[in-house]
């Protein structure tokens, strides 16, 4: 039974993925969509490890502290997997949908609950891989192992996520007990996740900075983790010096937190799966209703939605953020900023069209519209059966992007402008350009999802982020800045930067206007027939 | 007030409804019975608007549904087999946006609201967001909503599942009065004892075909609907 329920769970990750929104056998197009956008992430997350990897490791090792080298490998395994599996612990054991169907069969506690570790600790092997195949792959190439400590090396790699493991299924249960009792759950989740987002930006900026202080400081460093994080100094210590005792000592200290972990949900599992908290319950009280304006109140239902989804609102509208700490960061660093483009005479004539692209940059980030359609799921029926037009409802979720990315947008431009002391005609080219950007993306966002639509997700979160419409946005807007810089590079001899730009801002005012008019013709007709 | 006119629906090869024709006058409540499958859902969405046919014509007072759906929207609800509703809205936020889209007035949104709430005890809960409704009360909800704007047509599809027994109670009484007012009703229902009881009319089908249709004393004559059915269903096999 437990092989199926891994089966089953696995085949559930899989097809999430790339499973279209009718019932057919799933296309090798999108197959070969998905691999190359895990190859292209993969590749990319590789190479930066390595990078790393490849900066510290002579230095290390003509210090005579590989092992520190381990260690900063194990440290950044466990936060990499920690944070790509917290949210998804939280959801599969604490909060999944079939645990109650589950738990109606004739299935034991103890295979459903294995089954979804199981799940969650295939992902953090892969999080694990991307860290330690480079790690392995430098020290081999430029230090070399030998066999007893290839062998260590494989016995960490497969013990250390069962550490992580415990650590999320602790931390999971914490934030299950936080959510299920907080008021203003999507508030709390939006501050976790962009302290989560903060903290990891912070390490990746300061990444330069912490690895000439770990090499200044190498051996007070090596002398801090053998006296306080023990396990971490036992596992470098067996990696490096092929050291069987230390594995052993590391290998208790990472395995029993696990089995008392899964000890514990084991016997609370029941309990964990089917306890619904008790929640005050509003009682409806008499007042005076107000009416509204059928546009007003199509609006009003889509905030509601879109604010109702913490996930949904920081999947789809992530730039919003961005924008926000960019207006900050513009302020803070503003000076520090014009320094740096002073000494480098070749950018201040390209201040403009840099500060266009930062605006269109940031503002790509915001997918709303490229899942309005296929959130609507199974409560289409709703706005199908009553006297709404389709062109109402396809502008309403237009405007919806719009009301929440050009402020945003224009709030981030507005400070640039101020603190770059552009002048006025310049000023209008940097804030109007992520505007007609950020309608593009709109648009295009909407009849991409027109086009592919997926009603019959298994959360709002996986339609947000995995639907065809909004890979397919994120990897045009992307590509288009690409595109944008390489027109430059090729007719960049014939015209001005200041022409090219004017150009530009013609091509998309024409976009805009003629996804419009798509919209208008084509998209109207095609909700008609969903 | 309705008219279905050789009404064909294929999905690829397969006829879920293959030329059927009814005919529903005011005043009358029209049952709709079949076994699972049998191609009920598929006619009550196409009625409603929700599916695109590909033969015949359905006819609201007198509009068609392809050539004027706005128009026949406007004087229709629909309460459908699994209310799926927005759970991030509160049962009242919900309701005022039926109301809204309706143009209903402020005043009879207030009546029709507290009037129907009280009725199905659901009053106290409208404060409630949906995501917290059980089956029944989300289906409560649906029945409110589609009598918020005083529809001349009312489709259902298997609208007391998920009922208690005093709701379904009331459910038929207001289905009745609604009839009683000029109104029409046509839904569908596995329960055989409600609609030989509460229907004025009852149509079977089978496989996408209209096996019988016509008043409830006539087609069930001197028998029990259930025998009928049953009859129905061995003949045509």
């Amino acid at each position: 039974m437990l092989k199926t329920l891994i089966k089953l769970r696995i085949k559930g990750i899989f097809l999430r993925q790339t499973r279209g929104s009718k019932k057919k056998k799933t296309s090798i197009g999108k197959i070969a969509l998905m691999a190359i956008l895990f190859g292209y992430v993969a590749i990319v997350f590789l190479g930066m490890f390595g990078m790393l990897f490849f900066s510290i490791v002579y230095s290390l090792h003509s210090m005579h502290i590989d092992e520190l080298y381990f260690s900063l490998m194990s440290i950044l395994i466990i936060m990499f997997c920690f944070i790509g599996s917290v949210f998804i612990t939280h959801h599969e054991i604490y909060e999944a949908k079939d645990n109650e169907l589950l738990l109606s069969m004739p299935i034991s506690n103890k295979d459903i609950l294995l089954s979804r570790i199981f799940t969650i600790l295939i992902l953090n092997y892969i999080y694990e891989l991307i860290i330690a195949i480079p790690a392995l792959f430098v020290y081999i190439v430029s230090v070399g192992m030998e066999v007893m400590q290839i062998i260590l090396f494989v016995g960490v790699i497969l013990t250390l996520p069962l550490f992580v493991l415990a650590l999320s299924c602790l931390f999971g249960w914490i934030l299950a007990h936080i959510l299920v009792r907080a008021k203003m759950k999507n508030v709390i989740t939006i501050i976790l996740y962009v302290a989560f987002m903060g903290c990891y930006f912070y390490v990746i900026n300061s990444i330069e900075g912490y690895i000439g202080w770990l090499l200044q400081n190498g051996e007070t460093i090596a002398n801090a983790i053998e006296k306080g994080a023990f396990p971490i100094y036992h596992l470098s210590i067996a990696i490096s010096e092929g050291n069987i005792l230390s594995f052993l000592i590391y290998f208790v200290c990472a395995i029993v937190p696990f089995i008392v972990v899964i000890y514990l949900l084991s016997t609370n599992f029941i309990k964990l799966a089917t306890t619904k908290p008790k929640l005050k319950k509003n009682v409806y009280k008499v007042k005076e209703m107000k009416t509204n304006s059928l546009k007003k109140a199509l609006l009003i239902r889509e905030i509601k939605h879109f604010t109702s989804n913490a996930m949904v609102m920081l999947n789809g509208a992530v730039g919003i953020i961005f924008c926000i700490i960019g207006t900050i960061a513009v302020f803070i660093y503003g000076n520090q900023i014009k320094f740096v483009i002073a000494m480098i005479p070749e950018l201040s004539g390209m201040i403009v069209p840099i500060l266009c692209l930062v605006g269109i940059g940031v503002n790509s980030m915001n997918m709303i519209s490229a899942s309005s359609i296929s959130l609507e799921g199974n409560r289409l029926w709703i706005i199908k059966t009553l006297p709404i037009q389709a062109k109402d409802i396809l502008m309403i979720k237009l405007m919806l992007h719009l009301l929440f990315c050009i402020p945003a947008g224009l709030i981030f431009s507005i400070a640039t402008v101020i603190v770059f002391e552009v002048d006025i005609l310049n000023a209008i080219l940097v804030v109007m350009a992520p505007v007609l950007f950020t309608t593009f993306i709109d648009l295009l966002g909407l009849l991409l999802n027109l086009w592919k639509p997926k009603f019959d997700w298994v959360n709002e979160t996986v339609c947000v982020k995995q639907s065809v419409p909004s890979i397919l946005t994120m990897f045009i807007a992307m590509g288009l800045a690409f595109v944008i810089g390489i027109c430059y590079m090729l007719i960049g001899n014939f015209v001005t930067l200041d022409i090219y730009m004017y150009m530009m801002f013609i091509v998309f005012i024409i976009l805009d206007i003629a996804l419009y008019y798509m919209l208008n013709t084509w998209g109207v007709r095609r909700f008609e027939q969903l | 007030m309705l008219r279905i006119e050789h009404l064909t629906k294929k999905f690829d090869q397969y006829k879920a409804v293959d030329d059927l024709s009814l005919h529903i006058e005011r005043g009358e409540i029209y049952g709709f019975i079949g076994h699972n499958g049998a191609g009920k859902t598929t006619t009550l969405k196409s009625i409603v608007g929700i599916l695109p046919f590909d033969e015949g014509n359905i006819y609201i007072d007198g509009k068609s549904i392809q050539g004027e759906p706005l128009e026949c929207k406007k004087i229709m609800a629909y309460i459908p087999d699994n209310p799926d509703l927005y759970e991030y809205l509160t049962g009242i936020q919900y309701l005022n946006f039926v109301a809204d889209v309706y143009q209903v007035s402020k005043n009879d949104r207030e009546v029709k609201i507290h009037k129907y709430a009280e009725m199905l005890e659901l009053m106290d809960d409208l404060a409630q967001p949906i995501s917290a409704y059980s089956h029944g009360m989300k289906q409560k909800l649906a029945v409110i909503a589609a009598f918020i704007h005083q529809p001349r047509l009312i489709i259902m599809d298997e609208p007391f599942v998920g009922l208690d027994p005093k709701a379904s109670h009331l459910l038929k009484q207001m289905m009745r009065e609604h009839c009683d007012q000029g109104g029409a009703i046509f839904f569908s229902t596995h329960v055989l004892e409600v609609a030989e009881k509460l229907c004025d009319h009852i149509a079977i089908i089978k496989q996408g075909k209209l096996v019988i249709s016509g008043r409830t004393q006539d087609v069930t004559q001197n028998e029990s609907l259930e025998d009928i059915f049953l009859e129905l269903e061995n003949d045509n096999a």
